[in-house]
């Protein structure tokens, strides 16, 4: 087994640790970790097995093995990024919205009061 | 008439107490927005016989607007007119504008630097605007001649048609878009902004970022 090798599988391994203790701790789901440990897994397989992704490549007419895990990576991060900012500014619309709508409630509640109170505004 | 000023704030401290000092004199109910300052702007705007609606946070020029906006008309105004907290905006402007809304020929009346006698602004800030007045033309299809103008009234019944969604300071290009897309009657008048050293500090805005936004929103819009 080549260095790249083990630095690759002992780092797959460091993250599936990382994952299942988070698990433990209830910060992530079970079904993120197991989304997480299936794709490090995939990792250690084509580590130790290169010759997979170089048919798969063949398989789909990409030229080298390498070539075919940077073009799914670019996909794959393209995506997250892409939901990550609908999840931000889904999160940026609803905290606006919170933090006007108190504005305007507590400004009108107070103008009530004081309405109230026959001062005038 | 049954109307309200309103002037969205952050950060003012220094500047706010003179605006409302004038402000005040018209006798106009105002409505002040803190827009999440940290500095004492919400106290300082306390001191004057203003309503005072304030943020958590900083949401931006355009969000703070809503704020007020929506604030007046719950409150029951039927006129609206938003009027900046720094000092650039003339006081004088209001009377006519608000008049040229009560005679009920317009919904909507903007100021615009552009009308005015002399056109009196940094050489930098002008060269801005007149780009920013072909951008308008040619890629949203907006004949304003202020294609930035801040200082606008309008009638609560005209809010649905022009309320704006950006939250930053694209809200005066998007109202502009969506007056222009609308049914409602607009006028502009003219108006004189005073530029110093402490405005035109205040007012540097990534503008090669905002047509850029503007632009991406105009075509997939």
């Amino acid at each position: 087994m080549s260095l790249f090798q083990t630095i690759i599988i002992l780092a797959s391994l460091g993250f599936v640790i990382r994952a299942l203790v988070r698990c433990v701790k209830k910060q992530i789901s079970l079904w993120l970790f197991l989304l997480w440990t299936t794709l490090w897994a995939g990792v250690v397989i084509v580590a130790i097995y290169p010759v997979i992704i170089n048919r798969l490549a063949d398989f789909v007419g990409v030229g080298r093995g390498v070539d075919l895990i940077i073009y799914v990576a670019i996909g794959v991060i393209v995506y997250i990024l892409f939901k990550q900012q609908i999840r931000v500014g889904k999160v940026e619309k609803d905290l606006a919205q919170m933090v006007q709508t108190k504005a305007v409630d507590e400004a009108f509640n107070l103008v009530a009061k004081e309405k109230g109170s026959d001062k005038e505004i | 008439m049954n109307a309200c000023v309103v002037v969205p704030a952050y950060n003012e401290e220094k500047r706010i107490g003179e605006v409302l000092a004038e402000l005040v004199k018209l006798e106009i109910p105002i409505v002040v927005v803190d827009d999440g300052s940290s500095d004492e702007t919400a106290q300082v705007a306390g001191r004057f016989n203003v309503i005072v609606a304030r943020h958590m946070v900083n949401l931006g020029q355009g969000a703070a607007l809503r704020t007020g906006t929506e604030l007046a008309m719950k409150l029951g105004f039927e006129t609206i007119m938003h009027f900046d907290a720094d000092g650039q905006h003339d006081v004088e402007i209001i009377r006519p504008m608000l008049d040229a809304l009560a005679k009920n020929e317009h919904d909507v009346i903007f100021a615009s630097r552009f009308l005015g006698e002399k056109l009196v602004m940094p050489t930098y800030k002008k060269v801005i605007l007149i780009a920013a007045k072909i951008f308008g033309r040619v890629f949203l299809q907006i004949k304003f001649t202020d294609p930035q103008s801040g200082l606008r009234a309008f009638t609560a019944a005209a809010y649905h048609s022009l309320r704006w969604r950006a939250n930053d300071f694209r809200h005066c290009t998007e109202i502009l878009i969506n007056v222009a897309r609308s049914d409602l009657r607009w006028r502009e008048l003219p108006t004189i902004v005073r530029y110093d050293s402490y405005s035109t500090a205040k007012a540097k805005r990534p503008q090669m970022r905002m047509a850029w936004k503007m632009l991406m929103e105009a075509l997939f819009r």
